[in-house]
């Protein structure tokens, strides 16, 4: 399932998309999304998904340097947050072309399970940050064998 | 027009349509281009894709940019929540005859694919310098 944005462009529609989404979703906390909203409203898109023992955040930030990423997990909510760096020798007049901007960024979402914040993993390849949580084996679905009587 | 006008104007990079009839559904990247005196340079993001993924083609004028985004298994996965797909990508480019096509270089960091594309001779900015 697939989320499409908002295609009312206007101030209104905008919010309204917004607050849409935040009671259709209710287990992703809102997120404020500034430069990058505007422009392709593409980057640090994410993804979670679930197993048995882990939930899995994906998060689409290409060219940002590992030291410029920060994630944390507080009060049942994983929070993202990074700075994509504008290279610093590109004067303004230099560019045909830009789409892809620059600038800090932050996602947050609300974790459907408890998870093991000692035991999290984060890895960057490809562009792509993946957050493995794992989850609190209370938190784990738990089969109850039906008995005959 | 001014100088600087007449030379955006003359650009001759224009974004080709997208070929309706390739098979397959496909993103465009988001690019930025840059010039220096010596070259132009496309930094196009892609994330999802390494470097065996990518490919960078030139063909009588045109640079065509590709990528394929790494599929995973989804056995035993939920999907709770997803705003990208595994798409790939896909962008063309008609260069204009200020490149030198037989210099293009490409390289892929971090889901950036960066395409530096070397002004032929004729066409770098040379200083003359005033007596």
């Amino acid at each position: 399932m697939i989320f499409a944005w908002s295609s009312d462009w206007s101030p209104f529609g905008r919010l309204r998309g917004e607050i849409n989404r935040l009671f259709e979703r209710p287990f992703v906390a809102r997120t404020f999304l500034p430069w990058w909203h505007e422009r392709t409203q593409r980057f640090a898109r994410v993804n979670m998904t679930e197993t048995e023992d882990t939930l899995t955040v994906e998060c689409e930030v290409p060219g940002v340097a590992k030291e410029d990423i920060d994630i944390s997990v507080e009060g049942g909510l994983l929070t993202i947050r990074g700075e994509r760096k504008a290279p610093e020798d590109h004067p303004p007049e230099c560019y045909r072309r830009r789409e892809r901007g620059s600038g800090p960024f932050e996602r947050t979402l609300e974790l459907p399970a408890q998870v093991d914040v000692e035991n999290v993993t984060a890895k960057l390849s490809g562009g792509v940050l993946e957050v493995v949580l794992p989850k609190r084996p209370d938190a784990k679905p738990k089969r109850i064998d039906v008995k005959l009587g | 027009m001014s100088e600087k006008e007449k030379k955006q104007s003359g650009t001759e990079e224009i974004e080709t349509e997208r070929v309706e009839d390739r098979p397959g559904t496909y993103e465009a990247p988001p690019v930025d281009i840059h010039e220096t005196d010596a070259a132009i340079i496309v930094e196009a993001d892609m994330p999802g894709v390494d470097r065996a993924g990518v490919e960078v083609k030139i063909d009588s004028g045109v640079l065509t940019l590709q990528g394929r985004v790494k599929r995973k298994s989804v056995e035993g996965v939920t999907h709770l929540y997803e705003e990208f797909a595994p798409v790939d990508y896909y962008r063309a480019f008609t260069l204009g005859t200020e490149v030198d096509e037989s210099r293009v270089g490409a390289s892929m960091e971090q889901g950036v694919l960066t395409v530096t594309l070397p002004k032929a001779e004729r066409a770098r900015v040379r200083k003359i310098e005033v007596k």
